[in-house]
């Protein structure tokens, strides 16, 4: 990490793990971006991004008590920034992160942030916790994007193929009388993106309104394109040799402290 | 603000407008509304997000739910509303290629008076 860190500015958030407190990052995220000059796209980009890693922290890693924190980390420095999500680490990352939706992971939303920033690192922190961090640059990285002409600040999902994902599994805790009982088919079972309608278990509903009901989440078996498709949107260690580290190897700790400001948003039952 | 799905009728069109922020708690009026339109048998369904600005990932996870079970009952989805970056977050999913974007509802009810 030889890079110019010797004297970032450091913009730090601690957020209650509650969720809706991404927001307050997002826009936190936003600002800095919009002074740093990001082009609006690449600003959106970064937003759905820290939303989304404060998001995981929150739910995952503080397992929603709002009596911890999580903490965030914009490094502002003048060819890129960087942004740090820590948790306490309830739950540890996984050394290869599940396909998008899968298992108990926001798997939606740590395949957006791989696509939306330009470098993706998850780290175990020595006292447990885990840190995402997102970093973009001002200009281009990388020698052919600046010989094709391309814009200075290419969206990574630009060149990123179209990703083919199954649906978020995250259960709800209310489902509607309508929805049809389970109709869970294991995911090596599921050969297309739509199940054929003879195959929907009817349910509470008449057969002539079957069409009429909504699956929940948590048992949709299928994925939105076919499954031949779906290798695009795991996250390997061969598409990003450097997006996790393996336990114990933590690269780096927040050491850039330097013209710090803190912020602490407090959630209504603390104050 | 409005923090529920709102469903509408048109004639054979059902229309849910989305509220600001689509999250994991909209879920529940989302379903609700579309079970709604499913119920009075709908064949197009149009999802209007000129109200929102927020869809986080289990929002678009939502989404995609409803997207699945209405194609698999037959029916048609347009979507409008959407600010450019997530218009690009439906594509990355896949969503682009199961449902029509179009700009506005004017849009949509053309479309769906096309032959």
């Amino acid at each position: 990490m030889a890079e110019n860190l010797s004297s970032p500015d450091n913009v730090e958030l601690h957020l209650p793990s509650v969720l809706g407190y991404e927001k307050i990052a997002r826009r936190a995220a936003e600002a800095v971006a919009e002074q740093m000059d990001f082009a609006p796209e690449r600003i959106e980009d970064l937003k759905t991004a820290v939303a989304e890693a404060c998001m995981n922290a929150i739910e995952h890693g503080n397992n929603e008590n709002r009596a911890i924190h999580v903490t965030v980390q914009m490094l502002i420095m003048p060819d890129k920034l960087e942004v740090r999500v820590a948790d306490v680490g309830h739950h540890t990352m996984p050394d290869q992160l599940p396909p998008p939706g899968s298992g108990d992971m926001r798997g939606w939303g740590m395949f957006f942030i791989q696509n939306l920033v330009d470098e993706m690192q998850i780290t175990r922190l020595p006292d447990g916790g885990n840190e995402v961090r997102m970093t973009l640059y001002l200009a281009p990285q990388s020698e052919e994007s600046e010989a094709d002409g391309s814009d200075s600040q290419p969206s990574p999902t630009e060149t990123s193929p179209t990703a083919v994902l199954p649906v978020e599994t995250k259960p709800s805790t209310v489902l509607p009388v309508e929805e049809k009982p389970s109709a869970v088919l294991p995911r090596e079972e599921k050969p297309s993106a739509v199940l054929p309608v003879e195959a929907k278990p009817s349910a509470i509903l008449p057969a002539e309104e079957k069409p009429s009901a909504v699956l929940p989440a948590e048992v949709k078996p299928m994925a939105i394109l076919p499954a031949e498709e779906k290798p695009s949107a795991v996250l390997s260690a061969e598409v990003k040799p450097a997006a996790i580290q393996p336990a114990g190897s933590h690269p780096s700790a927040p050491e850039q402290r330097s013209a710090s400001s803190s912020v602490e948003v407090q959630s209504p039952q603390e104050s | 603000m409005a923090k529920e799905v709102v469903h509408r009728l048109n004639g054979n069109i059902g229309f849910m407008d989305f509220p600001r922020d689509v999250t994991a708690q909209t879920r529940e009026t989302a379903y609700n509304a579309y079970n709604t339109l499913a119920r009075a048998k709908v064949k197009t369904v149009g999802f209007n997000f000129e109200s929102s600005d927020y869809l986080n990932s289990a929002g678009i996870g939502l989404v995609i739910s409803l997207v699945e079970d209405a194609i698999q009952s037959g029916r048609t989805v347009y979507a409008y509303g959407l600010s450019a970056h997530y218009r690009k977050l439906f594509s990355m999913v896949g969503l682009t290629e199961r449902i029509t974007l179009v700009t506005n509802e004017a849009e949509m009810i053309e479309k769906c008076d096309q032959p």
